[in-house]
């Protein structure tokens, strides 16, 4: 009996530790919550695409959050290059289980009226669920496709040059 | 010579390799369709350098049948940022199909994105301050360049650049902008609305014999 009561308690040990330590984000997550659709028939694309969010979480900490539309084919996904985007820049902090961003609208395609650029800083914090990321209302998955996207690099290297690595 | 037999007013053939544009049928000397999936118009587009914003500069030169119709230049990219390329060289065309203009953000989209479209879209600045904003971004008609290689730009447009669009006047994020001439698309628009138009990205293209 006082055996089963110490491997209870061992597992309920053991669950809270694994709960508590959240390994570093890295890379791209997607929001897994969206609506595809497909290009016209005539085109004969084998793609699909839909507007999506996705954040991005740098070695160095820096954080972006892109809204855009995603393009997936059978073996790729990429972000549009020529459709609107709306793209959020800022840094990531892992504190024990609790993954905060805080971060500022930096550009939009197509402007909001009397908006002005860029925005001010907002923070939040991420809830990580096993493998998923909980953001504002959207759920996000690892997307390793959406990695190396141009976008990204673009962003943050800009963002490098305009304000340094660390500002949001 | 071209499928159906008929010799082809302009054939596009990648630069190495000679493989001929997917699909690419041309209308006959007599102007019949070789076949029904035929284009009327190709636009052609040769990079010829660099601008001052670090876009990459392009001849283009559009094509009716085989008669050259409209003349001008434009720009994509931006070298200044490694990453911005300008649009991949390849073959790509435009459906024939005129969609809505915008008025509303996607629904889909929370965060004030237009949809996208595939085919032509007249952009009137006058409907309501939406519009306008779209209009800032791509000017007054844009147009999907649909890549015809796996390899080529997803998503770029052939756009014009009437305001600060993306804080970015002269360069683009890898679309292909004509700047403020619309007369191109103009006629693109109004005489290939229906049918496809071929656009090669700095690919031979080879006149008729």
């Amino acid at each position: 009996m006082i055996l089963r009561y110490l491997c209870l308690a061992l597992c309920l040990l053991g669950s809270d530790s694994l709960r508590a330590q959240v390994a570093p984000p890295s890379g791209a997550w997607r929001q897994t919550n969206v609506t595809w659709k497909k290009p016209p028939a005539e085109l004969v694309l084998k793609q699909r695409y839909a507007e999506a969010r996705i954040l991005y979480f740098s070695p160095d900490q820096r954080f972006v959050l892109l809204a855009g539309t995603v393009i997936q084919g059978p073996t790729c996904e990429a972000i549009s290059g020529g459709d609107g985007r709306v793209v959020y820049f800022g840094t990531w902090k892992l504190t024990g289980s609790s993954l905060h961003v805080e971060y500022r609208l930096i550009s939009r395609t197509v402007a909001k009226e009397g908006e002005t650029l860029p925005g001010p800083v907002q923070s939040e914090d991420v809830r990580v669920r096993g493998s998923t990321l909980l953001f504002q209302k959207d759920r996000f998955s690892r997307n390793e496709k959406l990695d190396g996207d141009d976008e990204f690099k673009i962003i943050l290297e800009r963002e490098s040059v305009r304000q340094g690595p660390s500002s949001p | 010579m071209a499928d159906g037999g008929h010799p082809p007013s302009v054939i596009l053939t990648r630069q190495k390799g000679a493989t001929r544009q997917k699909g690419h049928v041309f209308h006959d000397a007599n102007g019949n369709a070789t076949k029904d999936k035929g284009y009327a118009g190709l636009l052609v587009a040769q990079a010829t350098g660099t601008n001052k914003q670090g876009a990459t500069t392009y001849n283009l030169t559009l094509y009716d049948q085989n008669k050259v119709v409209a003349t001008g230049t434009g720009f994509s990219g931006n070298n200044n940022y490694a990453n911005t390329g300008a649009i991949k060289e390849g073959n790509y065309q435009i459906l024939g199909r005129v969609d809505a203009p915008p008025t509303a953000p996607n629904p889909a989209s929370p965060d004030n994105n237009p949809p996208p479209v595939y085919g032509y879209q007249k952009i009137d600045p006058s409907i309501n301050p939406y519009a306008n904003e779209v209009y800032q971004a791509y000017g007054p008609m844009r147009a999907r360049l649909n890549p015809l290689d796996p390899s080529g730009s997803q998503g770029a447009y052939f756009h014009g650049q009437f305001g600060d669009a993306f804080h970015s006047e002269g360069w683009t994020h890898g679309c292909l902008s004509y700047g403020r001439d619309t007369t191109m698309i103009d006629y693109m628009s109004s005489h290939f609305g229906t049918t496809w138009t071929g656009v090669s990205v700095d690919t031979q293209v080879e006149k008729p014999q």
